[in-house]
């Protein structure tokens, strides 16, 4: 447990004096490992770099990059977002919804939040900026809203939750369906209570020719994105391949709309080749970080040093929110459940918790971590993808966390919300 | 004093409980004085990432396929070869014998990784199914399929060899991937069918023996030799009773396995699937190798003389 | 001293400018023979399996030479919320500190970079590589970070570089990532 005082303790000291985030993650761990006596064990630095860096999940994540700067490069954006814009009408803070439903809609496509942020956020971002909103609230409000992609099926998320916990797939699948939407509607509900107390950028309404001239303009940018949830739902594509499609699609397009030149090409696949490399190896670098966390047992005893003293259900839930929101905000998903579920698991059936509720609970609350300061992998992400500072995204991201918060303490009240679909398509769980 | 142990499942598994009984047995063997902490599911890296942790005494035993030495000997890789060994008796005298020893020396020379105790005594699986999702009732329908399969060049020849394509995932990836149609077929110990649920997605089932598996406790030589005598003779110890905690799960416990499955809803199973074509195509393909001079030298009459032995 | 600096500078540039070109590169490589790909499994029913390792292997190229290009062109993400409303001398110190720990850093990649390599000299299991091919440009890039966190430091040290300058975000925007 102070093993892992020290190595946070001294990663946010470095980052606050200005140390570059991958560099202060790195060193922090090099911190612990002396601390722990194991600086013999440097072999795991290039070792959990590349392993980090190689996750085939993670091999979308430039190809999503470069379609998104290909389709800005080619005005195909716009063209999307005046499509939806049309839709939406006049309504105050339009693009804001536009931006939690494409969460909504992209969650199929990847079952990583961090390759949303990189790939649709950068679009999101810049479409806000330049329909009036503040950038660090676009920002904010696209790190916040990718967290919607895990829950909702396919979800690699879920499907190693369902490994460790011995639950049914297709269960948790269904399981997750309600909460996504509920997550997707707590923000949009709590936009539409901004607009109340804030100024929010308003569309001007449309002629009906107008709103003619942009469903027939985003026709063709609109079947990109089909092609992609397309190509995934069946079964054509892996998800990494649909960012290659997106990519091929896009250049084909162009080139109709006469935007392709050699320079733009190269510039886009300069600058997304540069911008993948950052966020792999912010990743790489909390991977070995994450092993000297696994090595050392620090999360073990993070939960033991307190499961101890948990004596009602209630107790154990608020005490497992906490503690998956503060290891998520420092461990991917997936190591951070590997390593905690034979030790919550028990605790959570002697309680009486649904193993599948259970699931969407520690899920909902490791991805928040993703987005919470003054440690989320989310937030360098979108910082590195939006240029907007760190810390200014940090204070801007504060209260968009309240809206999947308050879904996760529905969900952990209210067992029906996550057991309710699967119940009603697959039967009761067997006993 | 404390050694580490990766283990890529998870507790409860079969094999995961044989880990837990090497480590209560050690500390009563050894009166304490070695303890074994056991890291599962992989927490502190992927195999390839978890060899190079051993040979760099980072950790002291990884049990897993010897597969995983490959990098260090070629020839180990057909430890697991695919449809060449016919049963699992066989296959432990093959990896008992000189060829198989000889190529674990040369690993141990290169890496400092050595195997602790008797690798076939402790068994991963009864043996190894295909699951698919349209049903499998000759060889000929083995050409239609898009299968996964691990990272092995061999294996991937000779699935390929049946006419069907193979498409590398890893192991938490196939779920899905079958989910989406991006493969429909996909190939698994008995042992391992219900926790992964791939039978949800891939439901038709048949036994196919495509290779025996065993558990070899893979282990940093110095280390082992760090221990006095007594811890030494603790830990083999308690790796026999470990072996036969397994042996007997997974051989006594199969029918039940087999049966449970039988009753999953919407789930065939079967066990006389004929391989008999599979095996001529497959033999025809080591006969093609080893008349090209791609095998190691004498591997085929060492597969012989162990089918000999065996009997 | 300056010139020296200056020529340092210029190399590190260059290479810098060489490994943005590289990783485009691959990015493009990767990109189309993924595209061959689809195309292929799609019109005559047969994919390449070696795709998809050929793609993760220049997929771990360009994480590992971007991480030198991105520190070098400054893009990593850095809170300079405490640093930027310093005076100058506290700034330089925390430059030169902030250099001094990438150093480290990149110290910690590089020491066990034999012995790692030693491990690796197997080939891999679908490329016929040897393993280390896998990491070798992250020890290039690490070396080449070493010689650009000490060159920082010395340029902050004689003044060349004011450290942790203001700077506005939204310009950044405009010329770097989502354009
Ligand atoms: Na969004
Ligand atoms: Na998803």
């Amino acid at each position: 447990m102070t093993l892992g005082f020290v190595v946070i303790g001294s990663f946010m000291l470095l980052m606050m004096i200005g140390v570059p985030v991958t560099i202060a993650i790195g060193a922090g761990t090099v911190a612990g490992l002396y601390w722990a006596g194991l600086m013999d064990f440097a072999l795991v630095f290039p070792q959990q770099i590349i392993e980090g860096a190689s996750k085939p999940a993670l091999l979308a994540i430039p190809f999503f990059i470069l379609a998104g700067n290909l389709m800005n490069a080619v005005g195909m954006t716009d063209k999307i977002f005046n499509f939806a814009l049309a839709l939406i009408g006049s309504v105050r803070a339009g693009l804001a919804y536009v931006n939690v439903i494409a969460s909504l809609i992209f969650a199929g496509v990847s079952g990583a939040a961090t390759a949303d942020i990189a790939g649709l956020g950068q679009i999101e971002v810049r479409a806000m900026r330049e329909r009036g909103y503040s950038h660090e609230f676009a920002a904010a409000l696209t790190v916040a809203t990718s967290l919607v992609g895990p829950i909702v099926p396919p979800s690699i998320s879920l499907i190693v939750y369902a490994w460790l916990a011995n639950e049914s797939v297709a269960r948790l699948f269904l399981a997750g369906i309600v909460p996504g939407l509920l997550v997707a509607a707590s923000f949009i509900a709590y936009i539409r209570v901004m607009c109340e107390f804030q100024d929010m950028p308003r569309e001007e309404p449309k002629n009906l020719t107008q709103i003619r001239h942009a469903i027939l303009d985003g026709i063709p940018a609109l079947i990109a994105p089909c092609i992609i949830l397309g190509a995934i739902i069946f079964g054509f594509a892996t998800a990494t391949e649909a960012g290659v499609i997106a990519c091929v699609y896009t250049l084909i397009v162009g080139v109709f709309y006469r935007a392709v030149s050699f320079s733009m090409l190269w510039t886009a696949l300069k600058e997304s080749a540069l911008l993948s490399a950052l966020i792999m190896m912010i990743i790489g670098a909390s991977q070995t970080m994450g092993w000297l966390f696994a090595f050392e047992q620090v999360p073990q005893a993070f939960a033991t040093g307190f499961l101890d003293a948990i004596d009602s259900r209630a107790m154990f839930l608020v005490f497992v929110v906490v503690l998956l929101i503060v290891i998520g905000c420092f461990m991917e998903a997936t190591p951070a459940k590997i390593i905690l579920l034979p030790l919550l698991l028990p605790v959570a059936d002697a309680f009486g918790v649904d193993r599948v509720q259970f699931g969407m609970i520690i899920t909902l609350a490791l991805l928040i971590g993703i987005a919470t300061p003054p440690m989320g992998v989310g937030l360098y992400l979108m910082s590195a993808v939006s240029g907007v500072k760190f810390e200014r995204l940090s204070i801007a991201i504060l209260p968009l966390l309240i809206p999947p918060f308050v879904a996760l303490i529905l969900i952990s009240v209210f067992p029906a919300i996550t057991l309710w679909l699967p119940d009603l398509v697959m039967g009761p769980a067997a006993p | 004093e404390t050694w580490r142990l990766s283990s890529m499942v998870s507790p409860d598994s079969i094999e995961g409980q044989a880990y837990e009984i090497l480590a209560e047995k050690t500390a009563e063997y050894s009166n304490g004085d070695l303890t074994i902490r056991i890291f599962p599911n992989s927490q502190i890296g992927e195999m390839d990432a978890v060899v190079e942790q051993l040979s760099a005494g980072v950790i002291q035993l990884a049990p897993s396929a010897m597969t995983f030495l490959a990098r260090w000997e070629d020839n180990i890789r057909y430890a697991s070869a695919p449809f060449l060994f016919d049963d699992y008796d066989h296959w432990a005298e093959f990896i008992r014998g000189d060829m198989v020893q000889g190529w674990l020396g040369k690993v141990t020379d290169a890496s400092g990784i050595s195997v602790l105790g008797d690798a076939p005594a402790f068994p991963r699986g009864s043996f190894r199914t295909l699951l698919s999702v349209d049903p499998i009732t000759s060889a000929e329908d083995i050409a239609e399929l898009r299968i996964r399969q691990f990272n092995s060049q061999l294996v991937i020849d000779v699935w390929e060899n049946q006419g069907a394509e193979v498409v590398v995932l890893s192991w938490g990836e196939v779920y899905d991937a079958i989910n989406r149609n991006i493969v429909n077929a996909v190939t698994s110990p008995l042992e391992l069918i219900e926790s992964t649920r791939f039978y949800e997605v891939a439901p038709n089932i048949v036994r196919t023996d495509e290779y025996p598996q065993a558990i070899a406790f893979m282990m940093n030589q110095e280390a082992f030799d760090d221990l006095s005598p007594e811890n030494q003779d603790a830990l083999l110890r308690a790796h026999a009773d470990a072996s036969a905690f397994a042996w007997e799960t997974v051989f006594s416990g199969a029918d039940e396995t087999v049966e449970r499955i039988k009753a999953l809803e919407g789930v065939t199973y079967s066990d006389s699937f004929d391989t008999s074509a599979i095996l001529a195509t497959t033999s025809e393909f080591y006969a093609a190798r080893e008349a090209a001079g791609e095998l190691p030298e004498g591997l085929m009459d060492a597969v012989e003389a162990a089918r000999e032995s065996a009997k | 001293m300056k010139s020296t600096f200056s020529v340092l500078g210029t190399s590190l540039d260059a290479i810098a400018a060489a490994f943005k070109a590289a990783i485009a590169l691959l990015l493009l490589i990767m990109l189309a023979i993924n595209a061959f790909n689809i195309a292929s499994r799609s019109i005559i029913g047969e994919a390449y399996d070696g795709v998809f390792h050929w793609t993760m292997l220049m997929f771990i190229w360009a994480t590992c030479l971007g991480v030198f290009v991105y520190m070098r062109e400054n893009r990593d993400v850095v809170v300079d919320l405490i640093a930027a409303r310093m005076p100058l001398p506290i700034r330089k110190v925390l430059g030169v500190f902030a250099d001094m720990i990438g150093v480290l850093f990149m110290y910690m990649v590089l020491s066990p970079a034999i012995e790692l390599i030693g491990l690796q000299t197997g080939h891999m299991e679908t490329i016929a590589l040897p393993i280390y091919v896998n990491s070798l440009p992250l020890f290039l890039s690490a070396l080449c970070l070493v010689a650009h966190f000490a060159l920082h430091a010395l340029q902050v040290l004689t003044g060349d570089i004011e450290p942790f300058p203001k700077s506005d975000p939204l310009e950044h925007l405009d010329k770097g990532a989502a354009k």
